[in-house]
């Protein structure tokens, strides 16, 4: 009796787990990942010459760069403890100084004692006598780099210097206004990769990673392609995407794409075609189109070498519009 | 054990999903551009079937470029020298001038006279064969068989039934507004093979296929009041519908070519007929003191759909064949001259405050009374909607502003896809109204 007993017990153990594996396997395959992140594409305006943006979904290799010195020299600027409160007063004050400098150099001569404090303006002063006035603090380096060039640039340095090591170095005035414009630069790029040399003084880039992540600090695993690399992809096909009129809805065609290092389209392989019962032979058309159109734009450009083992392989779900 | 075994198995399942699910990138856009297609010199054997081949290649290249979904590419662009069909293309010279399919084909004049024409149809970009077929056919129908080469080739890339092997009956009008002469006229559907069906002495409206494309139904007032004729192509003779009380007009066949449905108009009156054509028997379908008029079966034969003032304005509606079950299908402004698609779509004329005169599409659902309408073409007068019969495309009646002195350019017919793409003007010898398109001939 206790031997049928098991026997009975093990076979419906069985056949439990058999049911246990098929809700699994359902819960895996059918429904979205409750670990994923729904990320909210935007729309992208999307430029085919440009690169793929590093910036999304890159790691972080955890190598740190060094700091370039002129960084360390021009923190003495921001010396003065610069709380936001007072780099924002300043930044308030000073603009007005800006705009008249080329008519009243001495009205901005009379801005608040705190401008005073940036010797290395005064220096640079005497280099470039234009450029008496103190500096507007502004949050936007870029945009004023040809103005700053002429002008002495505490704003740069007010903004971007998070140490506190400004105090020490508020006497010392910075060589140039590119190199100030460099370290500034510098302490954007330790946020995010960057390989462009905007001055020779600047440490060099780390050497590429040949076929492993780039370096950041958002990457989500779950999500390998970036955005823009979805994006780009996106276009690309869609541009070559050649529709057919009819009644095609919930139809829904799923493309297997394999790309080689060049972007070449090496396998386009229907994996799955969602059709309405009656509706075959439009659907089996929709399947040629969609082949046709991954054929079409290939090779796919603008995809970032380095990143080869990412998007060599992925889905395409094509979805027909009613017309 | 089991629990080991339990283990390995949702182990092995995890692993496997985690390296299948590949990334997946939705495409929801797509274009409308016509696909470029290379039609390459057909072969053949000797100068006349070399002459044949060239009248066959241009028709099939004109009933593909009218369609709108071809962009035929010139043959200037070729970088492929050879023709025919017995070799395999060399793809990356077709793809590197961007014709996404090419057509090769060959003819031959047999002993028997007919001609032999084989095309092949190929996807330069996939660098598959499509379709390969054979024709034989007389030399006096060559023109057909180079409809059917482009019919093929059509359902092919479109999934649509071909309709370039079909025929036009439309009112051909000709002189002064004020007076104008009107005449029934046949064509094929790329405005050849012209000719008139009666000699323009009494007016004449309202032309309509039969089935079988043999006989037409139309208006006449030969005997000075609106009566329905019916006109044999064979022999050309016409003969009386029926000596019905009233006014008789707005003719339509049953799908079965068996009965028609006429409106007669009496004592203020107007009303749906259902006509047997063998005995001449009439039933009446609707009721009341309204008007009903431009009916028109459904695909299927199943139900009627009409026009009617019954609840103010023109409005259009749909019954079951014997006449119960009425319900209104069109929603705001003046609707008239419906006509149902075989894929269910309902072309119509729209008059409204916002855009005038218009042609309108909705999409028949029989679980609802209101379908989405769109909107597809306007002009100062546009009517008399009918579909080609894979509908696709609909051929309507464009009319301008009419002055005193203007004898020609008031009225021509038009096809636009019924998407609301590629609107063109037909071409007939003088104006054009009240069309009506054919079935293909088999």
């Amino acid at each position: 009796m206790k031997n049928q007993e098991q026997k009975a017990f093990q076979k419906d153990l069985i056949i439990s787990l058999i049911l246990h594996l098929i809700f699994i396997g359902v819960f895996i395959y059918g429904l979205p990942s409750i670990f994923k992140k729904v990320q909210e594409e935007p729309d992208v305006i999307t430029f085919e010459m440009l690169p793929v943006s590093d910036i999304t979904n890159v790691r972080d290799q955890g190598v740190k760069t060094p700091e370039p010195k002129e960084i360390k020299k021009s923190q003495k600027i921001e010396k003065s403890a610069s709380s936001p409160k007072e780099n924002l007063e300043q930044k308030e004050e000073t603009p007005k100084p800006v705009e008249k400098k080329p008519e009243t150099p001495k009205e901005e001569k009379t801005t608040p004692s705190k401008e005073a404090e940036i010797v290395p303006e005064k220096k640079k002063e005497e280099e470039v006598p234009k450029k008496e006035e103190p500096k507007p603090v502004e949050k936007k380096p870029e945009t004023q780099k040809e103005e700053d060039k002429k002008k002495p640039t505490p704003i740069k340095k007010e903004v971007k210097q998070p140490q506190p090591k400004k105090e020490e170095t508020t006497k010392k005035a910075p060589k140039k206004q590119e190199d100030v414009i460099d370290s500034l630069l510098a302490n954007l790029e330790k946020e995010s990769e960057g390989t462009e040399r905007r001055s020779p003084n600047r440490t060099p880039p780390s050497p590429p990673n040949e076929g492993k992540f780039a370096k950041g600090n958002n990457a989500d695993e779950d999500e390998p392609l970036s955005i823009s690399e979805k994006m780009v992809i996106r276009k690309q096909i869609e541009d070559n995407w050649t529709q057919i009129a009819g009644n095609l809805e919930n139809i829904k065609v799923t493309l297997s794409l394999e790309l080689d290092i060049k972007g070449v389209v090496t396998k386009a392989k229907i994996k799955n075609v969602i059709c309405p019962l009656g509706s075959e032979q439009i659907c089996s058309l929709v399947a040629e189109t969609a082949e046709r159109a991954a054929k079409k734009a290939s090779p796919i450009k603008n995809l970032d070498p380095t990143r080869y083992d990412i998007w060599k392989k992925f889905d395409l779900d094509f979805y027909p519009s009613n017309m | 054990m089991m629990k080991a075994v339990y283990k390995i198995i949702f182990l092995v399942t995890f692993f496997v999903a985690h390296n299948v699910i590949a990334d997946t990138i939705d495409i929801t856009r797509g274009n409308i551009d016509p696909i470029p297609i290379a039609i390459n010199e057909f072969s053949g054997h000797n100068h006349a079937d070399v002459k044949s081949a060239e009248n066959i290649v241009k028709v099939i290249k004109n009933d593909l470029y009218n369609c709108g979904v071809f962009r035929p590419i010139s043959n200037a662009a070729f970088i492929e020298n050879k023709t025919g069909v017995n070799h395999k293309p060399l793809f990356a010279a077709w793809q590197q001038i961007n014709a996404n399919l090419l057509v090769n084909g060959e003819v031959q004049r047999l002993d028997s006279g007919k001609l032999k024409v084989k095309f092949i149809l190929w996807d330069t970009i996939l660098e598959a064969q499509l379709v390969s077929e054979t024709l034989e056919l007389s030399e006096a129908i060559w023109r057909r068989g180079a409809h059917k080469i482009a019919d093929k080739i059509y359902k092919k890339i479109t999934g649509y039934d071909g309709y370039f092997d079909t025929r036009i009956v439309y009112v051909s009008e000709k002189g002064p507004y004020t007076k104008r002469i009107k005449r029934i006229a046949i064509m094929d559907q790329d405005g050849e093979n012209h000719r008139y069906l009666t000699d323009g002495s009494t007016l004449v409206l309202t032309p309509r296929f039969s089935p079988d494309g043999k006989k037409i139904l139309y208006l006449s007032y030969k005997n000075r009041i609106p009566q329905v004729f019916m006109l044999d192509l064979a022999s050309g003779k016409s003969s009386l519908l029926g000596n019905f009380p009233g006014m008789s007009f707005a003719p339509h066949f049953a799908p079965d070519g068996r009965t028609a449905l006429i409106s007669i108009a009496q004592n203020g009156r107007t009303h749906i007929y259902e006509i047997d054509l063998a005995t001449k028997k009439k039933t009446q379908l609707t009721q009341g003191a309204s008007i009903f008029t431009s009916p028109s079966y459904s695909p299927d034969g199943k139900e009627i759909l009409f026009q009617s003032d019954k609840d103010g304005l023109r409005q259009l509606y749909i019954m079951d064949r014997n006449g119960s079950n009425i319900r209104r299908i069109s929603s705001s402004g003046s609707y008239a001259e419906p006509s149902w698609s075989v894929n269910n779509y309902i072309a119509f004329t729209k008059v409204s405050r916002d855009f005038g005169f218009t042609i309108g599409v909705m999409k028949h659902s029989p679980t609802s009374t209101y379908s989405n309408e769109r909107l597809i073409t306007s002009g100062y007068l546009v009517e008399s909607p009918c579909w080609s019969p894979n509908g696709r495309v609909i051929l309507f009646t464009k009319g301008s502003k009419p002055t005193s002195h203007k004898t020609s350019g008031l009225s021509r017919l038009h096809t636009i896809d019924f998407t609301g793409y590629n609107e063109r003007v037909l071409p007939t010898p003088y104006d054009a109204s009240d069309p009506d398109w054919s079935k293909p001939r088999l």
